[in-house]
């Protein structure tokens, strides 16, 4: 996976819009997609949700996968319902779109944010499987080990300063973000030992059906 | 910690609650501070605390609000204001999430020290079908049992487009229509108008009808349908979807409707570290932008600062923003109490046949005789106190009191009162309190002057809380916003602390600024020091600012803050 976080070896980005308010929609959209590549990307995927603005806010998947896999990516976009818009962007080749018109913004948005690692918050990453294995059953790892088993960058507390020797509490669930050009878990913390991301699986959604 | 010592019975009969000192009645009038005896003289004028009474079971004769229009002294007029505690956020059985009766409820917080609360269960189909209207009768029924506390009948609005409010009348015959009208016609969840996703096709609309919910409750009021109505937002800050445009639109739509916000969520058990609360942000703020936040709002404003609201902790943040134009919002803080931090009781079973959709309502709860520690909340009182600075005892002055932002609120028994007053040096003008306007002469210097009396009894976790500091908070008061979507306040910042660690009983604390040439407001806030940190805006805004609260980390008991709504200051000449 060194690809992907230091020589940028080609790569393509695609950007997809559903239009889809729900993050969870939005991921099982590129399911399909992610399961298609695999055979030739190996676990050098990358596929990430973004909250876009046009043309109404709404979440827009991306997904990033070594050149070896474009054939695969290709043809799995176009098997991606008629509703949707693309924008695929690649190293060294114009950037591509199709689809809804009123889409290719928002796809063009989560494309570009990937591609440049200023945006998305990824769902699939390099390392991922292997961290759940390493997190074992109480769910914590030491942060040296995340980011040298992962795509992870870093791990960056809102709380500030954090012990070398810190472990990220994962619970099996980690969803870190590019943020100026890095893969970064976004945690705070009291202990300084002890990272807490800030994302959970199932945060407290009080009352919304009722 | 404290909280591991602090055992909630659940039995009620046997339980033994520590009584404010003013309403015990094993506490004589000579060992009562001042305030502590204006309050007792309060209640007592209202018929409410006669001789022997303290304990809830010898508290009898006609609810309050029978007698609420007689005499008002007009507190600016040199009557001494009462501040009344209460918890205007609180759920029963008859909300799909909670559990208790309202007598339980009702009789927790008169217990816990309260004067006032509101039931707010939440708004929706079942809610406006049944809910509304079976709720009444127990409400009826909780005023009589416990003549000392007000209980007021709301609902916890799904505010169209937005979070949810709570939404309040005034005791009286038309209370059950107004409020059940209300919910068919303006709740989000009733009207399928919950979405205000930015730029989506029927956020306008949605938008909108909200708007016009407001301006059907005072169209209630005017017509003397109700005496009064009011709205508070809930929980403004935790899912991102009060925008600054919406905050600004309800306080704008009518005369007072509308007037201010949770400054502190409930739920602030929830984060005590413990099983089932691993994940869980104070006051359930664990949630992340989405498709329906408004897209400005940092990642930062999803979690609560010392038990507080983002809009409300961050100094030069929303809330100051909106006092930067003058915009009279204030801050309370509540329970949203729905099942409580180790409580035993659960709901009882439903008959067969019944659901919570046939009645309404769950059945009454049962002890299950294990306290229950993955639970998230506090009983009304227990740890969060809206203190309503009133003239006279009764519902309307509460709601009134409310209006006008004498308001100040308080976690875990901080202090035990406060008051503030903004006065001219010069003679002749005007002074103000809490969410006043004192007018000071251009170029003139005015004096802030703050009484605090420091708590003296253990709290309800069972120790004495210390006040370790005092800050005030100036602002600039500088006129309309142009966007009306900006939350933030440049010229806002603290001016002063005051390190009040080891003082006790009661003292003043005054500040004096000089040659006030622009319109500007004050505010207060205070702390037991335990846990601070620079603020959002940096260490030259608020160099002791409250720190973020972290996931299943985070005691309530351990990180005490009071906040004061503004008094604001006025220019002539």
């Amino acid at each position: 996976m060194l690809w992907l976080r230091t020589d940028r070896s080609p790569t393509v980005v695609a950007g997809v819009s559903a239009l889809h308010a729900d993050r969870d929609a939005a991921e099982d959209l590129l399911g399909d997609v992610v399961a298609a590549v695999r055979e030739l990307a190996g676990d050098d995927v990358v596929a990430c949700t973004h909250l876009v603005s046009r043309p109404q806010r709404h979440e827009a998947v991306s997904i990033e996968v070594p050149e070896r896999a474009e054939g695969a990516l290709r043809g799995a976009l176009f098997r991606l319902p008629r509703s949707v818009a693309v924008v695929v962007v690649g190293t060294g080749r114009a950037i591509a779109g199709f689809g809804v018109s009123a889409q290719l913004d928002a796809a063009y948005e989560a494309a570009l944010g990937h591609w440049d690692r200023r945006s998305g918050r990824a769902f699939v990453f390099p390392g991922q499987d292997e961290l759940a294995q390493r997190a074992g059953r109480d769910g914590v790892v030491p942060v040296r080990e995340v980011v040298a088993s992962t795509a992870i960058d870093g791990v960056d507390s809102t709380h500030g300063r954090y012990d070398e020797d810190a472990v990220l509490v994962t619970r099996g669930f980690i969803r870190p973000v590019f943020r100026d050009g890095r893969l970064l878990v976004l945690a705070g913390h009291d202990d300084p030992t002890r990272l807490v991301p800030w994302e959970v699986p199932d945060p407290t959604s009080c009352c919304v059906d009722h | 910690m404290p909280h591991d010592t602090h055992d909630h019975s659940h039995d009620h009969s046997h339980d033994q609650p520590a009584l404010p000192a003013w309403a015990d009645a094993e506490v004589p009038d000579a060992e009562l501070s001042a305030r502590q005896l204006s309050r007792r003289s309060v209640i007592r004028g209202a018929g409410l605390l006669g001789a022997g009474a303290g304990a809830m079971s010898v508290f009898g004769g006609a609810p309050a609000f029978a007698d609420q229009a007689a005499s008002r002294p007009d507190p600016e007029a040199g009557q001494p204001l009462v501040y009344l505690a209460g918890d205007h956020h609180i759920h029963t059985q008859a909300s799909s999430d909670a559990l208790y009766r309202v007598a339980d409820q009702a009789r927790r917080g008169a217990e816990f020290g309260l004067d006032w609360m509101v039931i707010t269960d939440h708004g929706g189909l079942t809610h406006s079908k049944l809910g509304v209207v079976n709720v009444n009768p127990d409400v009826r029924a909780a005023r009589s049992e416990n003549p000392r506390a007000l209980l007021f009948q709301g609902l916890e609005w799904n505010i169209p487009a937005a979070e949810h409010a709570t939404v309040f009348v005034a005791p009286g015959d038309n209370e059950v229509s107004v409020l059940q009208q209300f919910e068919k016609d303006y709740d989000g969840v009733v009207k399928g108008a919950t979405d205000g996703t930015t730029g989506g096709p029927v956020t306008a609309a949605n938008e909108a009808l909200a708007i016009a919910g407001l301006q059907f409750l005072a169209a209630q009021k005017a017509s003397g349908t109700v005496a009064d109505a009011l709205m508070l937002a809930n929980h403004p800050a935790r899912k991102g979807l009060d925008s600054p445009h919406e905050v600004r639109a309800w306080r704008d739509a009518t005369d007072g409707i509308a007037i201010g916000m949770e400054g502190a969520p409930g739920h602030q058990a929830a984060a005590i570290p413990g099983p089932g609360h691993e994940t869980n942000g104070r006051g359930f703020y664990d949630n992340a932008p989405s498709s329906t936040s408004f897209p400005a709002y940092p990642l930062e404003s999803y979690v609560t600062y010392g038990g507080f609201d983002w809009m409300t902790a961050t100094v030069g943040g929303l809330w100051d923003s909106l006092l930067a134009e003058g915009r009279p919002w204030w801050i309370t803080a509540n329970s949203d109490s729905h099942t409580v931090y180790n409580d035993t009781l659960v709901r009882g079973a439903f008959n067969p046949g019944d659901t919570f959709d046939t009645l309404g309502r769950y059945p009454n709860p049962v002890d299950g005789g294990v306290p229950l520690p993955t639970q998230g909340d506090f009983f009304p009182g227990q740890y969060s106190r809206t203190h309503v600075g009133a003239g006279s005892y009764g519902y309307l002055q509460v709601m009134d009191g409310l209006r006008k932002g004498r308001v100040w609120v308080d976690h875990g028994q901080l202090i035990e009162g406060l008051s503030a007053q903004v006065k001219a040096k010069n003679p002749g003008l005007a002074p103000a309190t809490l969410g006043g306007v004192a007018t000071v002469k251009r170029g003139g210097d005015v004096v802030l002057t703050i009484t605090i009396d420091t708590a003296d009894r253990p709290n309800n976790a069972g120790f004495l809380p210390a006040l370790n500091r005092v800050d005030v908070i100036r602002g600039l008061v500088t006129g309309a916003a142009a966007d009306p979507d900006s939350f933030g306040a440049p010229t806002a910042q603290v001016v002063k602390s005051f390190d009040t660690s080891g003082r006790t009983g009661r003292f003043t604390l005054t500040l004096t600024l000089s040659k006030v040439r622009q319109p500007m407001y004050l505010r207060i806030r205070g702390t037991d020091g335990n846990r601070t940190r620079p603020g959002l805006l940096g260490s030259t805004v608020d160099p002791f600012g409250p720190a973020a609260d972290v996931r299943g980390s985070a005691d309530p008991w351990a990180d005490l803050w009071f906040y004061a709504n503004p008094i604001f200051v006025n220019v002539a000449g």
